[in-house]
């Protein structure tokens, strides 16, 4: 029940998030016992690099709260979609909040809102759209790959929000979106190797008012055929973003000062090379940085298109 | 046709959203009302009760129009139109160049004067037969190549366009024309910033959320608002340092129903903190009319900046308060509390609107600490974090937006000092737009490239 309500202290079945530091945090499962790899029931401890934690012993203690480690210590946290990127199995590459958030926005999404996702992935950008659709309105996911859907499936039932998602197995490309979400979706999401053989697809699944489609695609050959599809089909107000976050990291720094104007005066004494240092404090930037993840293209799909279909 | 819903239709007293090619602005509907886009003054009362995406064709009156000299065109009215004419098809019948080498800019090429195109205009001819006419007396349109041809039909179709349509306002279109008309309105708040704002904050429908915002004119509330959605248990308390109710235009325009905007409490963050931290002894006077705490507070301020005192009573408590720490927030509240008994006799007691706010906003976070903390300042965030954060719940993320680093840096260094927050992190946005046609693929020539900063964390014990 993770994902669905804010609680106040961890009980068994949830997940949780222990955060050893920025780049050090892991997602658990508290549960009582686990298999191994020769496929024996054994206790839960998790292994993390500041030693082992008994799983079992979380149980009752308060989300947020410090635990010990065999050798240091981290925090519970309860997950939010956006721990949840950062520590989420990878089945597939993701996408993360930089550009999740931003096609939420584009999307015009709201507690209410049906909406179609494909491909599920690793279920990344699924955690937070089934936040933001919730508790009124539906996530409806698709994956060609039978594994991963089974996989998401299991995730979204141990994180109790299995009722605001529909997870299908489909080539979405070749089958389409199926004849039951025809005029039903207000918002449709596409994260393919192909978009623009789903838009005709799209278009049938849309609302009869209207809805808008986002595509997020890593070329530009992909946006480029993806438009012109779109702009052919009737779409308006077609927009391609790219987003990108900087990291800043926050230092103090003390900077030395020459002391060297008591050169051209012969007569100073008792002088030091060095002034009082001065004190900064600023950012530094990483030495390497994301500098390209994909290109978002958001568009709008008119009421009149639909009727002329 | 499927039945349309009520929702789907113009209404009366809601806002909307007025387009003209790119053009968008916001529009209250009234019986009577008129909007001004560009020179033109346009009746809208057509729009009532027609369905959203509905086009309209502008038509001019056709009395008084001859006399040019008149600065005031009366006001046009509105007209259901079929489709908005596309002028798009233009350049299909004529023959295009391959570059520019025989064009030059001699002001030669349109043979039409002013007054030849006015006439046209006043002789009633629509947007399309203008341009038109104006290709066929343009002595170099068939030298300019097809790109330039389709930009010279864009930029005219703009000036002779006499079609708008009716949209429903969303967050995103509502952000998009305040970012143009007034990015200071909105502290200029980016969308891709503002998107992040509302994931980090993990605003959903349900729980209490906690926003300072001291002038977005409302936008991060609305933002808020939206995502806790409407029919749902979630709440917002919003704070804000202002001696009235702040500006919301944004709010407003968001058409919230009456329910949603039921689970909006607006308070001053002075009277919020004053009344939270009220004692048990103190509870017995009941709830004092917020506009005397408020200018007490601003004595109070006055006087520890060390200002000359008003009055005896002032100086007296600026003796017994504390000197060397002024932020204090503790001893600011025994002086007020000093003050607010020796005043109390000749206080009139009535509960406002805006004390049964405070209280509601006192009592929402009593019941159950807030699921997230979002500050939108452009004060120092400093002073405010720190005493907000003691309202969050423990695990829970808080986000501080601030338009330059320095004071985010301030409030970095003292979050880890006070060693309870984690994974705290300061960052920026690079956002850019493409233009994207065939052969013609690039980053937008112009970017916005102020989108602040943002730092984030979480709480823990």
């Amino acid at each position: 029940m993770s994902f669905k309500n804010n609680k106040e202290f961890i009980e068994i079945g949830d997940v949780v998030t222990l955060y050893i530091n920025p780049n050090n945090m892991h997602q658990i499962e508290v549960k009582d016992k686990i298999v191994n790899k020769k496929g024996e029931l054994v206790d839960n401890v998790f292994q993390t690099t500041y030693g082992a934690l008994k799983v079992l012993s979380l149980v009752g203690i308060r989300y947020g709260s410090k635990v010990d480690l065999s050798r240091g210590w981290a925090y519970v946290l309860q997950p939010t979609p956006e721990l949840w990127t950062l520590t989420l199995p990878h089945r597939t590459q993701i996408i993360y909040t930089p550009d999740i958030s931003l096609i939420i926005y584009l999307l015009d999404l709201v507690p209410g809102s049906i909406v179609i996702e494909t491909g599920t992935g690793s279920a990344s950008l699924s955690h937070a759209l089934i936040r933001t659709v919730r508790p009124n309105g539906h996530l409806h996911t698709f994956d060609f790959h039978e594994q991963r859907v089974v996989l998401a499936q299991e995730e979204f039932k141990n994180h109790g929000i299995d009722e605001f998602v529909t997870v299908k197995h489909r080539d979405v490309c070749t089958e389409g979106f199926g004849d039951e979400l025809d005029d039903m979706v207000d918002a449709v999401f596409l994260d393919l190797p192909h978009p623009w053989l789903t838009i005709d697809f799209a278009i049938k699944s849309l609302k009869r008012k209207g809805g808008k489609l986002c595509s997020f695609s890593p070329c530009i050959e992909q946006v480029q055929r993806t438009c012109a599809k779109l702009s052919s089909m009737g779409f308006i107000s077609i927009e391609t973003y790219e987003c990108l976050q900087r990291e800043l990291t926050v230092q103090q720094k003390n900077l030395s000062v020459l002391n060297l104007a008591y050169l051209r005066d012969k007569t100073a004494e008792n002088v030091t090379k060095f002034d009082e240092p001065s004190k900064l404090t600023t950012v530094s930037h990483p030495s390497s940085t994301p500098g390209h993840t994909g290109f978002i293209t958001i568009a709008i799909l008119p009421p009149e298109c639909i009727d002329e279909r | 046709m499927k039945e349309i819903e009520s929702e789907e239709v113009v209404s009366v007293g809601s806002h909307v959203i007025v387009q003209k090619l790119n053009y968008k602005k916001v529009y209250r509907v009234s019986e009577t009302g008129s909007l001004v886009l560009g020179k033109e003054e346009i009746k809208m009362s057509a729009i009532i009760g027609k369905p959203f995406w509905t086009t309209f064709k502008v038509i001019a009156p056709q009395e008084k129009r001859n006399d040019r000299s008149q600065k005031k065109y009366p006001p046009s009215t509105l007209v259901v139109a079929d489709k908005c004419e596309s002028l798009e098809d233009l350049k299909n019948d004529v023959k295009s160049g391959f570059d520019n080498r025989s064009i030059n800019d001699d002001g030669k090429s349109q043979k039409l004067s002013k007054d030849d195109i006015l006439g046209l205009r006043d002789a009633g001819k629509s947007g399309r037969e203008i341009v038109i006419s104006l290709i066929e007396n343009n002595a170099s349109f068939r030298e300019k190549t097809e790109y330039s041809q389709e930009k010279y039909i864009r930029k005219k179709e703009k000036k002779y366009c006499q079609y708008l349509s009716v949209h429903k306002p969303t967050l995103s279109s509502l952000h998009e024309i305040y970012l143009r008309q007034d990015p200071i309105k909105i502290y200029g708040l980016r969308m891709d910033t503002l998107a992040q704002i509302l994931c980090y904050s993990d605003v959903k429908c349900n729980g209490t959320f906690l926003l300072y915002d001291s002038g977005s004119a409302g936008l991060a509330a609305a933002g808020i608002m939206s995502r806790i959605g409407s029919n749902t248990s979630g709440n917002l308390i919003y704070l804000h340092s202002g001696d009235h109710l702040p500006q919301m235009p944004i709010v407003r325009a968001m058409n919230f129903p009456q329910e949603q905007l039921d689970r909006l409490t607006v308070a001053s963050i002075f009277d919020f903190l004053n009344n939270s931290y009220k004692n048990t002894t103190d509870s017995e006077n009941s709830v004092k009319s917020p506009k005397t705490f408020i200018e007490l507070d601003k004595l109070i301020m006055k006087n520890e900046e060390g200002s000359t005192a008003h009055d005896d009573l002032l100086l007296d408590n600026k003796t017994d308060g504390c000197e060397e720490n002024k932020c204090d927030i503790a001893n600011f509240k025994d002086l007020k509390r000093k003050n607010k008994e020796i005043l109390q006799d000749s206080l009139v007691v009535k509960k406002s609107r805006k004390v049964l706010e405070i209280e509601r906003a006192v009592e929402l976070l009593s019941a159950a600490k807030a699921d997230s903390l979002t500050i939108v300042a452009r004060e120092h965030p400093l002073n405010i974090v720190k005493e907000l954060l003691l309202f969050l719940k423990s695990s829970r993320p808080v986000v501080i937006y601030h338009a330059h680093r320095e004071p985010l840096e301030e409030t970095y260094i003292a979050l880890k000092q006070q060693n309870n927050i984690v994974n705290l992190r300061l960052f920026s946005n690079f956002l850019r737009s493409y233009q994207v046609l065939a052969d013609r693929t690039h980053p937008d020539i112009l970017t916005n490239d102020c989108g602040g900063y943002i730092l984030t964390g979480y709480i823990v014990n």
